[in-house]
Order: structure tokens, then sequence, then C-alpha cells
């Protein structure tokens, strides 16, 4: 199977980020899971056990047929195992969207001036008239990430204290939001299906990105960076850490905010963890700063969609429904010197314009939001009974406090 | 558990006869258990060769003006029973010095010194190993009654020259010749200081005065170490561990003052017999510091190291220098600054929370201090007869300040009344613990202090105390102001101390034993005010060291200062390195309590790295590449009295992030380890001064740093955050 290649199905290992370029190790589908699914090695106990019991073929038509299963009917997600209805689910999302490059041209103001626009990429959606952006992401030229190349040179101070959040990110992100609002695979199993398949989903999106921005690493440039760790096969912006850390923090937002309780400060925490992970990887020396801005606001562009197709407003009955949201344009080509830090990212689950500051103060506006409307089918996803089912494992009894 | 101030008691140590105590002693004796026979204790060392029977060879001690300029109360420490030397027999006969143009004397005060380590040895002309150390002293071992003395009278351990090193503690040699190091520990009694293979005091040596005696190439120094090996005698003492281990110095200054006085007589002693030849100078290191005192050279041993060092310059005409770290609390959160009024407040604004950690088995001190104020004389008479009736004319002031002046002095002022006040909460209670303002607190006088106590089983215990105390200053005619005219001054003192959070005996030997008390682990709250009707006043408030230091088993845990407004990290994960605007607890101002003399040269760190890093605004670095944890002094452009509290040079002792320290002698003959600290930075900047001596020049510690400033060797390298390390960054060749 084609897609057997680029997914998890391995129950027990939540958030595996993915070893991107070795597909070979993805989707160990059918493989023994803890729980008892009936081993290859069964066959011949089960020939045999066949042989002796079943006795002479005697189906009669007159007897009761099952009942049949609805058509196209999202209620029947719980038929499935988890690794077929997180490829249905996956597809779900993807097939509304798609990735078109841009090159850079010249642009007349209104003044009438023309305006250089860099080269950009645009994440569209068909669900709806007219060009519908769900995200965009400008492409810098070498000349601003070689100014962002200090930066790499600075953080490798804490190499040493920051190498344990390193290794354990590398596969696994999960964790480091476990630390943050309570996750138990148990108690939160569809929780942990609904950000296994936006993180699938998500990928394929950022790979396309990174495809068509084509950016360098951080060791094409100086072989001084010498990364910690190894430099993945892809490009540099937007960064796949940063992407995938800013896409489970908005969706967990999303789900403790609707909670009766939240915990104390954790929206802050949240964003200030996704900072952290995005952050890690300039330490380690695979990414600038620039690709960790542009990769937040890729990963919480990608999550409001996924939310805006997930939720279901209340008592809606209509065949289509009509939902606004808003994903960012990042303008990575205008982020100068400027640094990724929780002072960055700070306005991120807002939506105004997003600013970042150079090493000397200076303001850098480097995001903009931009807002679509959707009008989608009212029946039929996956996706949606996923996320029910997920918001309501965050229902807790009331005791107070509604968090911040 | 009911908590309560008790009455004000004298600062005497419980005993109303006796002499008024510093609040470390005081505490330390009020501690014992009432059970046990109290040990012998020691004393602060007399004033610097005033003794009378001890004969120092090449000169007598004549009188000179060395005035003991604060009235401090007294000092003292425990001595263990078997240390404490008790009869002698005094002799001649110490082997004096070879005359050499750039021979340097090296004293080292330390724990944990390895002297047999191959470092530390020279070879004679028949290329036999020898060490080269001139005398060694070892506070902790037992006194052999009766034994020789080699021209120094030891109060209490034991004490080898180099004849006795070489003959009777190398007395087992392996087949090269190199002697076997852990007999000779265990002959000198030093077999459990040196038990582990990373010590303190070797890395300190090594770093100062460490040779390879069979390496002939040049080093980055211009030196050739296995000449150096004839040129470096060391004179080391290891400190008794009672005073190391308590790392809030309260033991410190009377081991530390005697081991100096030591490492200066036996530096007399080992002079050229011939008067005319030049003297043989001394650089000592003392790697050692803590983080509370008056800050302004006034400590009772600043005064003391002070006056020795002057005396030896003017009596004998031999330069010493001194190096001392700088200090690592830059960023421990254990200095800050209050503003007191004068009325009892609800709580402190910002309020003073002071963090206890739980299993520290120190007790927890803080010193809070006002500023320095002129006063009137005391107004009696304060000569020698201290019985002299009150009215008689007020004497002019005095020239210098005998033991017997300051006693009287300090017994004046306890009669005088104290007008501060403190109040506690303790963690997560509802209540402060208030004084009986009304009642039996209505007046506390100086060099009183009001405890703590605690109802438990029926009875009383001791679990703190808050003593009050009025330092007065007389004026020095030759330091600070070049008309030699001072006004009188006198600073108020507040010392709080806790019992431990976890009670375990401190002290081995039975004499010592302590009464078992502990308080709560947790945030504490205090509050302070002032009943003068005054402006209000900025003190400053200060955690005493208290944690365990390096190579000693868990024993103190740092207890610390909290402030809300505290910026610990940046947004970028590195940590902060300035004092916000609006934060109470501060990094400026830490340097080493020990450290604010007029002679002592301090000494910061920097990693070897970050100096070179471009600085681009980009990159957000300012600091010069200051080590996170190097105490910041004052700006040495300030003039006046604060001009002491600086930093004067810096060395390096990281290298990079991944390896943080410098490499230097482990236990054994040929180990190293990496260790860093300002610690590692003052040796390495004493191996320089020693280096730099043949320079006729060099006198004073201004000249020692203009001589950095303008040097144009390799081997330094631009400072670019004074406060924090001086006027030059040193890059010695043991810097790897």
């Amino acid at each position: 199977m084609v897609t057997n290649s680029i997914l998890f199905v391995q129950h027990g290992q939540h958030g595996q980020h993915g070893q991107h370029g070795q597909h070979g190790q993805h989707g160990q589908h059918g493989q023994l899971m803890a729980g008892g699914r009936t081993p290859p090695a069964a066959a011949a106990a089960l020939t045999m056990s066949h042989a002796s019991l079943t006795g002479h073929w005697s189906w009669d038509p007159s007897y009761p047929l099952p009942t049949e299963l609805s058509f196209a009917s999202a209620d029947n997600m719980q038929q499935w195992s988890m690794d077929t209805r997180m490829l249905v689910t996956v597809q779900e999302i993807i097939s509304t969207l798609c990735v078109t490059p841009h090159h850079a041209s010249e642009t007349p103001d209104a003044q009438g001036q023309t305006v250089p626009t860099p080269a950009t990429v645009r994440v569209l959606s068909r669900l709806g008239s007219g060009e519908i952006v769900v995200a965009q992401i400008d492409r810098p030229g070498m000349e601003a990430f070689a100014q962002q190349l200090n930066y790499i040179e600075y953080y490798a101070d804490q190499r040493v204290e920051r190498a344990a959040e390193i290794l354990l990110q590398l596969t696994d992100i999960l964790s480091s939001f476990g630390a943050v609002v309570p996750l138990e695979p148990e108690r939160n199993r569809w929780t942990h299906e609904l950000l296994l398949v936006a993180l699938q989903a998500a990928s394929l999106i950022e790979m396309q990105c990174k495809h068509l921005l084509a950016c360098q690493r951080p060791n094409v440039f100086s072989a001084q960076v010498h990364p910690m760790i190894q430099t993945p096969g892809h490009g540099t912006l937007p960064s796949g850490h940063a992407t995938e850390a800013f896409l489970v923090a908005t969706i967990l937002r999303d789900l403790v905010m609707h909670a009766a309780v939240r915990p104390y400060l954790v929206e802050q925490q949240l964003l200030r963890q996704a900072t952290r992970i995005a952050q890690n990887r300039t330490v380690a020396g695979v990414h600038f700063p620039v690709d960790s801005a542009a990769g937040a606001t890729l990963g919480i562009s990608l999550a409001r969609y996924i939310l805006a197709l997930a939720h279901r407003p209340e008592g809606t009955s209509a065949d289509h429904l009509n939902v606004e949201a808003t994903g960012w344009h990042c303008r990575s080509d205008a982020f100068g010197a400027a640094d990724f830090t929780h002072e960055t990212s700070r306005g991120l689950f807002d939506h105004a314009p997003l600013v970042a500051y150079e090493g000397d103060g200076t303001e850098v506006e480097y995001g903009t939001p931009t807002t679509y409307k959707l009008t989608m089918s009212n029946t039929g996803s996956v996706l949606r009974e996923l996320y029910a089912r997920a918001r309501a494992e965050w229902a807790t009894a009331k005791t107070g406090g509604t968090g911040s | 558990m009911t908590l309560r101030w008790d009455s004000p008691v004298r600062a005497d140590g419980g005993d109303n006869d006796a002499q008024i105590l510093s609040p470390y002693s005081d505490w330390w004796l009020r501690t014992q258990a009432p059970s046990f026979i109290q040990g012998p204790t020691l004393p602060f060392p007399t004033p610097f060769l005033t003794r009378g029977p001890v004969s120092i060879k090449g000169g007598t001690a004549r009188p000179v003006d060395r005035a003991l300029q604060t009235a401090h109360p007294k000092e003292l420490a425990p001595v263990r029973p078997d240390s404490l030397c008790v009869q002698f027999k005094g002799s001649p006969g110490f082997t004096a010095l070879e005359p050499a143009p750039r021979k340097v004397i090296i004293g080292i005060v330390d724990d944990g010194i390895a002297f047999a380590n191959a470092r530390f040895l020279k070879r004679d002309n028949t290329g036999r190993y020898g060490t080269r150390l001139s005398a060694l002293w070892n506070q902790d071992a037992a006194c052999e009654a009766g034994r020789e003395t080699n021209g120094y009278v030891l109060p209490f351990g034991r004490d080898w020259v180099e004849t006795e090193i070489n003959e009777r503690l190398f007395v087992r040699r392996d087949p090269v010749g190199l002697p076997h190091a852990d007999t000779a520990y265990r002959l000198a009694e030093m077999q459990s200081a040196l038990s582990r293979c990373a010590q303190h005091g070797t890395h300190v040596m090594d770093l100062a005065t460490g040779y390879d005696c069979n390496d002939r190439s040049v080093d980055d120094f211009g030196e050739t170490p296995a000449k150096m090996a004839h040129l470096r005698p060391i004179v080391a003492v290891q400190l008794a561990r009672i005073a190391t281990r308590d790392s809030s110095g309260a033991f410190m200054a009377t081991y530390v003052t005697h081991a100096i006085e030591f490492i200066l007589a036996r530096t007399i002693h080992l002079q050229p017999e011939d008067s005319d030849a030049p003297r043989i100078p001394l650089v000592l290191n003392f790697s050692y510091g803590i983080f509370a005192g008056p800050m302004n050279g006034r400590d009772q041993m600043e005064e003391w190291i002070d006056d020795a060092v002057q005396t030896m310059q003017d009596v004998h005409s031999i330069p010493v220098w001194l190096t001392l770290p700088a200090g690592n609390s830059y960023q421990s959160r254990t200095r800050g600054e209050q503003t007191i009024g004068c009325t009892r407040p609800d709580r402190q604004n910002p309020p003073l929370l002071l963090r206890r950690q739980p299993e520290d088995k120190a007790a927890a001190i803080v010193e809070f201090w006002w500023p320095e104020q002129e006063t009137d004389f005391i107004g009696h008479n304060t000569t020698a007869q201290p019985d002299a009736p009150s009215d008689a004319p007020a004497s002019p002031l005095p020239t210098a300040l005998t033991e017997e002046t300051r006693k009287h002095i300090v017994e004046e002022l306890s009669t005088r009344p104290s007008p501060l006040r403190l109040e506690l909460r303790p963690p997560n209670a509802a209540d402060w613990i208030a004084l009986d303002i009304d009642g039996q607190h209505s007046q506390i006088d100086f060099f009183h202090a009001v405890p703590l106590v605690q109802h438990r089983g029926g009875k009383d215990i001791l679990v703190g105390m808050a003593y009050h105390e009025v330092l007065q200053s007389l004026p020095r005619k030759n330091v600070d102001k070049a008309d030699g005219k001072r006004p009188l001054t006198e600073q108020f003192k507040l010392t709080l101390i806790l019992a431990p959070t976890l009670f375990e005996q401190p002290l081995e030997t039975v004499e010592f034993q302590q009464e078992p008390a502990s308080v709560p682990s947790g945030t504490w709250e205090i509050r302070l005010w002032d009943t003068r009707e005054i402006e209000p006043q900025k003190i400053d408030v200060r955690c005493q060291r208290n944690d365990t230091p390096f190579g000693f088993r868990p024993f103190g845990r740092q207890c610390t200062l909290v402030d809300p407004n505290y910026s610990e990290y940046r947004p970028d994960g590195r940590p902060d390195d300035g004092d916000v605007p609006n934060a109470w607890v501060l990094r400026r101002g830490t340097l080493n309590a020990i450290g604010t003399g007029t002679s002592t040269i301090r000494v910061g760190s920097v990693r070897k790295s970050a100096l070179s890093r471009r600085t681009l605004a980009s990159n957000r670095i300012d600091n010069g590449g200051t080590s996170a944890f190097s105490s910041a002094g004052e700006p040495l452009a300030k003039s006046g009295a604060l001009r002491r509290a600086s930093v004067d040079l810096a060395a390096v002792t990281e290298i990079n992030h991944a390896a943080p320290g410098v490499l230097a002698a482990g236990t054994h003959s040929g180990s190293v380890f990496r260790f860093a600290g300002t610690s590692s930075a003052a040796p390495q900047v004493a191996r320089w001064i020693a280096a730099m001596l043949a320079n006729p020049q060099l006198k004073s510690r201004d000249d020692l740093r203009r001589l950095a400033e303008i040097s144009s060797a390799d081997y330094f390298a631009a400072s670019r955050t004074p406060e924090r390390t001086g006027v030059r960054v040193l890059l010695g060749p043991r810097a790897r």
C-alpha cells in the first residue's frame, strides 16, 4: 500500500513526529499491537480449527441478514480501526487543500509605484468561492538568511543544557505538551488520535511548502554551524517542528478552552512550550529563527483550518455550513535580523499583525492575518465525529475557575 | 509548634561574665547542648607580630600604628581538643632561602592540598625528587606535644618544614624516585581530606604554582617549568575542615588569620640570611569567599589582613600580594535592597521573602546593613582606664584601637538602645511572630539579641536570633582621603540567624554537640522598621553563604531572597545578566565579602569562547564573555571608599559551554579535572603576579592594575565589563 509509508499506527507511540526521509519506518500497518490482534502465526491454528469445528456448509438465505451500515456515514467511524480512521480523516482534510507557488514579481501599489513582491507559496482551500488562502509564506532571499546566521552561533551556547529536550523532540513533541496540559493515552485517546491526524495532514502540507520554497539549511552556509544532530533531508523554511508544535498547541488550546476547568496559565504555557520546541532546533543548528516564525504561522493557520472543518456549530441542521476563520501570511523575507522567542510568538493565538524584534530593539512586522470563509457539507465528516469525541474528553466536573 | 520572641539577651554566648561576641560566635555557643562540657575554643590571633615570646629571625617586632580600625566584637571558633597545642619547646633552626633574582614565595591557604603531587616537586642536583614546600601546616592534625617548633609556635595542628617533609613524610619512594603520596598523606594526617580524586586545594595550587620539574620548554609567560620549580618555594596551610565546611565563614576568620600569620612568619624566616640581599616577596592565594559583610574593607578579617600586609612592608620590607576570588554569587539571589520606614509596616514593600531549602543542615544567616552615618565619639574615656568616671572630659580619638580599647567600646555601646526592629512570619503562617514592643521588647540594646524560641516537649528551644549591632570605625590616617581626615562613622547591623531545616550534629567531636533544633523550610517573610524619626533608609539585605563547598558531603543548602520581578532568563533562554528596574533582589554589588580591603587582588572569571564573539547587535551579547556566576563589584571609576569594592582582573575558568572549567591537577600525580569558578581564576593571576614581581615599579594594587592595562603581552584580552572583570582579562597558560 502506498499509504503504508506515511502513517503512524503504533497505538502506544503517540506523537511520533517521524523521521522524514526514512519512509520505510512509518506505518507498521497490521503489526502486532498490545491488546491482542490476531498474529499471522495463528493462520495454521485457525486453519486447523476451521477444519475441525465448522462442519458442513449450511447457509440458508432466509436467515436474518445483518443490519446494513449507513452509506457514507461518519457514524461508521467506530467500526473501523484507528489506522483506517486516520487514513480516512487525513484524506478528508488534505483533499480540500493544495499548495500553489507564485513567483516573485513587481506589483503596482496605490500610488502607482512598483513594489517588488517576493516569491511566495499559498495554501488554498477549495471549500468555497474564490481564492481561499488558509496560509501564506513569503520566501526570504539568501542575504536575509545570512543575517540570521549569527543566531546559530550564539544559541549554540545552550546546546549542552538543551540536549535532553532536543533529543526527546527528535521523535516526540507530545511529551513536552503533556507537561503543560494533562494528557494520558487512555483517558485522552480521541485527543491523541485527533492530534495525530492533524500532524499527518500538516506534514503533507508542510513538505509541499518546503519543497516549493526550497530554502537552504544553515549548515550549507558555514561549516562552523556544526549541527549537533542530523540535518534533515528537506528545506529549512518553514520549520517542521515549529509547524507541528504550534499546530498541537492550537488544537490543545481549543480543547482546553472549551473545558469547564482549565489549568492556570495554560494558554501562555502552551505558546511558550511550542516556542521552545521551535527554538531548540536553532540551538541544535538545523534552523534559522525565521524558519520557526514561518512554521509557527503555518502551524497555527492549519490548526485553525482543521478546527474550522471539525467544529459543528450547535443546533445547525442545514445541509451546508458557513464558517469563518483566520490564517496568517508570514512575511518571512521582511524578518530581517529578528529572533524567535516567546516575545515573537506572543500574538500568534490572536489576530493582530505579528511583531518580532531585532537585536537593537527595532520592531519588524512579520505576520498579517488573512480571513476567509468556508462553505462545506454538514454531514459525513469523520473528522467532526473525531473532534466531538475529543472535546468530550475535556468536559470535566465543574469546580470553578475558568483558567486564563 | 509555637514560635515566639523571648527577652533580649546580651550577645555573650550565654555567659554573662564573658566578652561580647560576634553573632556567629554567640549563636554557636548558645546552640551547644547544655549537657556537654564545652571543648576548647580559639580566638582570633593577636595583632600581628606583637606576641612577645616569639623571636622572629631578621628583626625585632617594633610597635607600629596598625590600628584595628573598627571596634569589632570578639570572634572565636571551636578547635579539636587533640589538635590544640599545650606544650611546646620553642627552638630556632629554620633554613633560610638562597637569594635569587626571580624567586617568589607562593602561599596557599586551602582545603585538600595534595602536596606530594608531582606538580609540586623539584629535583636537586643529584636528580632526587624533593618537595617545593618550605613549610606545610595541617590545622587538623594532632599536636605533637614537646616537638621542636622550628622557630614558630603553632597554637594547634602540626607543621613540617622542607627537610621534615622530605625525610619524614616522603619515606617511601617508587622506582623512579617519586614519593609515595598516600603514605605521605597518611603520615601528615591528611588522608581523609585527600580521599577524593579531585580536590579544591590541589586544583588551586596547581593553577597558582604547579610546574612539571622535568619540562624544559618555555611557556606563554616566558617561564621554563624546570627552572621555576626552584624559584617558587611554597608555604601551604591545610585549613581545618570545620572552617571550610561552614561556608558562612563563622569559623573561617579565626582559622584563616592564623593560617595567614603562619605563612607570613615563615616568609620572614625564609628571607636570605644576608640582610642586604633583596627581600623575597610573597604571593598568597586564598580561594574562598562569603556573601555578606560590611563591603567596605572593615570586616574583622579584612582589617587584620590589611594590617598584616602593611606591617610586612613597613617593618620587614617584604612585599606581600594576596589574590582572592571575586565571588561566584552573581546569580545567587542572595543580595537585595529594601527601604525601611519608621513605623511597623504590614509588610515590606516589596515583600522581603527568604526561601529556606528543605534538608538544609546549616543555619541560615541574613545580614541587614544600614547606611554608614557619622557619629560623635561615644564620649567616654576609652583609653586604658576604662573605669574612669563617666563625667571625665572626652578623650581625643585614639590613634590605635588595642584589643582592650575595642572591648571597652563594645561594652559601652551595649548600653545604648537600638532603634531597629525585626519580625518574622514563618512559611504559610497567617500571622507575624510579633515583638512585644510595649513590654519585654520595648528596649533592645546594641550587642544584644532577641531569641526566637519554639516551645516543644515542655521546654523552649532556641531556633533563631536577631542580633543588633553598631560597628564604630575610627578614622584611619593614610587611607581614603589625601588630607587624612575622616569623621568617626558607625553602621547599624541586624543579623538574623535561623536554625537548620534538618538537624544533624555538625561537628564530629563530642565536646561540641549541639542541641537539636530546626525550623520549617519554605518561604519566610521578614519585616523591619527603624524607630528613629528619620527619612526612610535604604538598607542592604544579604543572605550569608550557607551552601556545601566542593569536596564535602551535603550539608548546607543556600537560602535565597525571593522576588517575582527578578528576571532569571531572557526570552532566548540565556540567563539574564543585568538588574531590572523594579527588582529588589540584585546582581550588582555581589563581590566576595572578604575582598573589599585595601590589599587584596580580586579576580573574576570569563569564558574563553565568549571573549572572541562577534559583537553584532543581532547577537545581543553584551556581557563581554564574563562567566554567568562571576560576581560584580562597584565600578572602578567610582572614587573613595567604594573603590575598594571592585574587581581588579579576570582570568579564564571556562573554555566554552561544553568544557565548563579549566583543567588542573587532581589528587593523584598525572590526573587532571575541570573546575570552574573564581576560585580557579585567582590562582592564575597569582601566578602572573609572581612572574611580574621582578618589575620594581610594582608596589601597589593600583600599580598592578596599570601594569595589566598597558601590557602588550599576548596573554591579555580586553575587559568589557569592568565591574565583573576588572581592568584586563588574563589568558594564562593554564587556561585549557
